[in-house]
């Protein structure tokens, strides 16, 4: 009688981690199309064309159309569609021979009104003319829900160190 | 005798009170190693020769507790979180002019002796004054070109704390 207490409670904490861990929700949304960054941002060496302009096509439609991007170090802000974001994404992946981009200690805040705040420390390593690349920079970033997608609205690039 | 007491010592009984103080012991090493002395595995050369690529340390999260950052001061800087900081060296404080000529560095106009770099730098900074609030920092790296190190001033809150060697 008692084993089958403790199989049946075993089940039911299995049953509710499982639901923790894999139930959807705006959170993990968010953190799925984070991921698509790092994964679609990074290159590696033997990269084909074809797949340069495929992924850059997957960051972009990560971005709503327009969106606002901010880059804090050079007090510059303007309002970009996202074929022009798509083109300028090709072009700095072109830039490197190999590249690995990563984010972190990333933080997302949730309003009700279909919108997100997010933070996080992205991380670029890579070669360029086979010389080893490493930049750091803190990201802050908007998203909304448009439809059932979580897209940027706008995308700040944080300025820690000011020259 | 001694396989078994080298037995209980790998295999120990599970009682009561062992399972307590592994608890006790794993919860305080989490709370020390990620509240008070940080972890830093240290990635990149700007900080050569005084910190190599690939060295281990650990970030002192007490160290400006009851003083402030002063000028030649390793410090360990945020962005986001913890996981990704940077590791620099304080050269100007809020209000101090910070200048580079020709690789040497000038603080307030006076030419401060760096022994910590020891490689020959052709930087050119023009003066520039050190916000209140802010700290500047640099690497001790000094062969990398200026416009590709990461130096600059940063908000004081930013600093983490110390490097513990």
């Amino acid at each position: 009688m008692s084993g089958k207490i403790v199989v049946a409670v075993v089940i039911v904490l299995v049953a509710a981690v499982c639901t923790f861990l894999f139930w959807p929700s705006d959170d993990r949304a968010i953190r799925k199309q984070l991921a698509l960054i790092e994964e679609a941002g990074s290159k590696a060496a033997a990269e084909q064309p074809i797949e340069a302009l495929f992924k850059a096509r997957q960051i972009a439609e990560l971005f709503a159309d327009p969106c606002l991007l901010t880059m804090e170090a050079v007090r510059f802000a303007g309002s970009y569609p996202r074929k022009q974001i798509q083109d300028r994404i090709v072009m700095v992946r072109a830039f490197y021979a190999q590249a690995r981009v990563s984010l972190h200690d990333v933080s997302i805040e949730i309003a009700e009104t279909n919108t997100a705040a997010v933070r996080g420390t992205l991380r670029l390593r890579g070669e360029v003319k086979g010389e080893a690349i490493a930049d750091v920079h803190e990201i802050r970033a908007e998203m909304k829900k448009i439809g059932d997608t979580w897209l940027f609205t706008s995308v700040t690039i944080v300025e820690v160190l000011e020259r | 005798m001694a396989t078994s007491r080298l037995r209980r010592f790998l295999l120990p009984d599970l009682y009561r009170k062992f399972i307590f103080r592994l608890l006790l012991v794993a919860l305080t090493a989490v709370v020390v190693f990620t509240q008070f002395l940080i972890p830093l595995r240290i990635e990149g050369k700007s900080m050569e020769p005084t910190y190599d690529d690939g060295g281990f340390n650990f970030c002192w999260r007490g160290r400006y507790l009851f003083s402030a950052p002063e000028r030649g001061d390793v410090v360990v800087i945020r962005f986001a979180g913890q996981r990704v900081m940077l590791l620099k060296r304080i050269i100007g404080l809020a209000g101090d002019t910070v200048e580079f000529r020709n690789g040497a560095l000038f603080v307030n106009g006076v030419w401060v002796k760096e022994p910590y770099v020891r490689s020959p730098s052709d930087w050119n900074l023009a003066p520039r004054t050190v916000e209140p609030g802010k700290v500047y920092v640099v690497g001790d790296n000094r062969t990398v070109a200026l416009d590709r190190h990461h130096l600059g001033q940063v908000e004081q809150e930013r600093i983490l704390g110390g490097v513990v060697w």
